[in-house]
């Protein structure tokens, strides 16, 4: 079972072969939590995509086309979890603030005149770096966690996201200019006397 | 500085190790000289860093998140996201009402009705209401004891 393609085994999920499922849930795992945990910013809400996602996928293999990558296919599908999650976590807390737009990110960056989330201004660094990506908007999130955290190439980004090289590129630049900034923040923020 | 804004995509692509052999050696010549750029290139490699470090669940998660996936594969049907069985009576009615009602307000629209029929064991009672991304059907289940309402997304 290990040495079959991931076209194999999902071909044999599709057919309902349990080992199958078993295998593609070892291969995939660890990817999806990894993702789901950036995407989320938190171990609770990640578990629960990427349970969510793994039932998705098994529940639509039989239909996926052979033509497509796998993984390209899978990852499309932890992100859409994971936001569906996050979409639905802030509605319950009614949390709905500024930064899903480009230009409100663009102008933080730009300008210097807003300031990052509170919880980026204080913590760890992975706190920090939690609550900075957790301010990013969704887009470039799931561009960046996608890029940095999944490593994947420009090419499977735009496949997985439904967008174009050019616009994985910019979304990218953008959310690390923004997690520069809020990071370096927190360094003059912590170099300054307290008002 | 302008000259700068010019390296700016270019570092992020650097990161990311996707320049040209050229490219690579234009921007290097250009790190050499600027500071500005140098500190941008740490902090974007020091983000990346950060954000890639994440803890790994053990094996009982697995174990219980594979079991869960098997639960909620066994259950019915696909894409349903709510599947709730209520008891019949006035409870079940102000249910019904109450999420028809939150359906009407979230986004009023009529939809093709969802093809219920092809539900085995399950008599649709004949409400169905459409909202932009859900679709509502209520039906009895085969033994008559309850009354289901089905909530499934488009
Ligand atoms: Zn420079």
């Amino acid at each position: 079972m290990d040495e079959l393609s991931d076209h194999e085994i999902l071909a044999a999920v599709g057919r309902g072969d349990q080992a199958a499922q078993k295998e593609f849930f070892l291969r995939y795992r660890q990817k999806a939590y990894r993702a789901a945990y950036r995407l989320l910013g938190n171990d609770a809400d990640a578990l629960d995509a990427t349970s969510d996602a793994f039932v998705k996928v098994f529940r639509a293999a039989s239909g996926f086309r052979g033509e497509a990558s796998v993984k390209t296919w899978f990852y499309r599908i932890v992100v859409n979890t994971s936001l569906d999650l996050a979409r639905k976590r802030k509605r319950m807390l009614s949390l709905d603030g500024p930064g899903e737009e480009p230009g409100s990110l663009a102008d933080f960056i730009d300008s210097g005149q807003e300031t990052p989330p509170e919880a980026v201004l204080r913590g760890e660094m992975s706190e920090k770096i939690s609550a900075a990506i957790d301010a990013l908007g969704e887009k470039h999130r799931s561009v960046f966690v996608l890029a940095a955290v999944e490593q994947l190439s420009y090419r499977e980004i735009a496949d997985a996201l439904g967008i174009s090289i050019g616009t994985v590129m910019s979304r990218l630049f953008y959310a690390r200019k923004y997690l520069q900034k809020s990071l370096s923040m927190h360094v003059e923020a912590g170099d300054e006397p307290v008002q | 500085m302008s000259q700068c804004n010019e390296f700016a995509e270019m570092i992020s692509s650097h990161v990311d190790g996707v320049l040209s052999p050229e490219e690579t050696r234009k921007l290097e010549d250009h790190l050499v000289t600027c500071s500005s750029c140098r500190a941008t290139l740490d902090a974007f490699l020091a983000a990346d860093a950060a954000a890639r470090e994440t803890v790994i669940p053990g094996e009982q998660v697995w174990t219980d998140m594979w079991d869960r996936i098997q639960s909620d594969l066994a259950t019915r049907e696909n894409r349903s996201i709510l599947f709730a069985r209520l008891w019949r009576g006035a409870a079940f009615a102000a249910a019904a009402a109450a999420i028809l009602l939150t359906l009407y307000v979230f986004g009023p629209q009529t939809r093709t009705p969802v093809d219920a029929t092809s539900r085995p064991g399950f008599q649709v009672l004949s409400v169905e209401v459409g909202a932009p991304e859900y679709t509502a059907v209520v039906m009895n289940a085969a033994d008559g004891q309850f009354p289901v309402v089905w909530i499934e997304r488009i």
